[in-house]
């Protein structure tokens, strides 16, 4: 389905084919946010290679350079940076891809040396991700995670939601739809139990297709895998 | 807020007739000069794929749309007036959805 034929069902399905394209874009825009906030799905799922700067310990997720010591090496500038997955690194002359503990400010704070070193676990803290300690070398580092989606800036395109979660895309944008419309927030009941029964749909596919461990699997669990298949996703 | 909304194929050929007279003082004119119209996608970027002609009756402004546009696409069509005496200007912005399937 490509984008344009969604947005007039959902103009049908709320009886109001005059509606305004500022706000029927907001409805579908709301509903993919509604989908995508109840859960992860394959289509979500993301890797980003990247190489950490000598010296340089936070790093933004979602832009370029940050930090006291931003380089323009920095940042991972993944734009629609969700969540994060897992994290892997590898010496700089190395081949073994080895785990990195994604963990908190506390047991980052009581295991930070004075110097900088091969970073031994990472922080993430809103969009700034952080090495602790801080390299002392130009570490390769993969960073799998989730990103949001967007609908299609143009009406004659698609993705994997409007191709095989149609429905689910329907059914949450009429929801949003009608809250707004009647700007009551027990509205559109109905549109909010289809839209539940999809994204269950997708949860229990994503296990499937991402092997249900792989949602859950331990980074040295994933560190094998990821060298087993020549280090790369 | 649109003003209105019309469905067409790529290939069908349809007027758009807009209505100033709610806008025209009484015993003015619609001008011929800077009235006209204007084609964008609805996200107001400049659009090659739909055409179009328009000319003046009375107190409506009719607009012919040719047999293009890309079947998925919603165009914005701006309409404007300007009065002749009274030298001032309404636009009026319409939405024509060209789909060759769906046509709700």
């Amino acid at each position: 389905m490509i984008y344009s034929a969604l947005r007039d069902l959902v103009r049908t399905k709320l009886g109001q084919p005059d509606l305004d394209p500022t706000e029927l874009d907001l409805f579908c825009d709301g509903g993919r946010h509604e989908l995508e906030s109840r859960g992860q799905y394959y289509f979500n799922a993301g890797l980003k290679d990247h190489t950490l700067v000598s010296g340089e310990g936070n790093y933004s997720l979602t832009s370029t350079p940050s930090g006291p010591n931003a380089s323009a090496a920095n940042g991972f500038n993944l734009t629609s940076y969700k969540e994060h997955r897992s994290l892997f690194i590898r010496d700089v002359a190395g081949t073994a891809w080895l785990g990195l503990p994604i963990g908190s400010w506390q047991s980052g704070l009581d295991m930070l040396p004075t110097t900088s070193a091969k970073p031994q676990m990472a922080v993430v803290e809103n969009e700034t991700l952080w090495f602790v300690p801080t390299p002392n070398a130009a570490y390769p580092v993969k960073l799998l995670h989730w990103n949001w989606s967007a609908n299609p800036a143009a009406g004659t395109s698609t993705d994997e939601i409007l191709t095989r979660w149609y429905m689910a895309l329907l059914y949450a944008a009429c929801w949003v739809g009608r809250k707004y419309i009647t700007q009551d927030p027990n509205a559109g009941k109905d549109f909010e139990e289809l839209m539940l029964e999809q994204v269950e749909l997708m949860k229990e596919f994503t296990n499937r297709r991402m092997r249900e461990p792989v949602n859950k699997i331990s980074t040295s669990e994933a560190a094998t895998i990821l060298q087993a298949s020549g280090g790369e996703k | 807020m649109i003003d209105g909304y019309l469905y067409k194929s790529p290939t069908e050929k349809k007027i758009l007739t807009v209505d100033f007279s709610a806008e025209l003082p009484s015993g003015d004119t619609i001008a011929t000069a800077t009235t006209g119209f204007t084609i964008t996608s609805m996200a107001g970027v400049t659009n090659t794929s739909m055409t179009g002609t328009s000319a003046i009756s009375s107190a409506l402004l009719l607009i012919t749309l040719n047999a293009d546009g890309t079947d998925g696409l919603d165009y914005r069509v701006t309409a404007t007036a300007k009065m002749t005496t009274a030298t001032t200007i309404f636009d009026k912005f319409f939405e024509v959805r060209v789909r060759t399937k769906v046509k709700v």
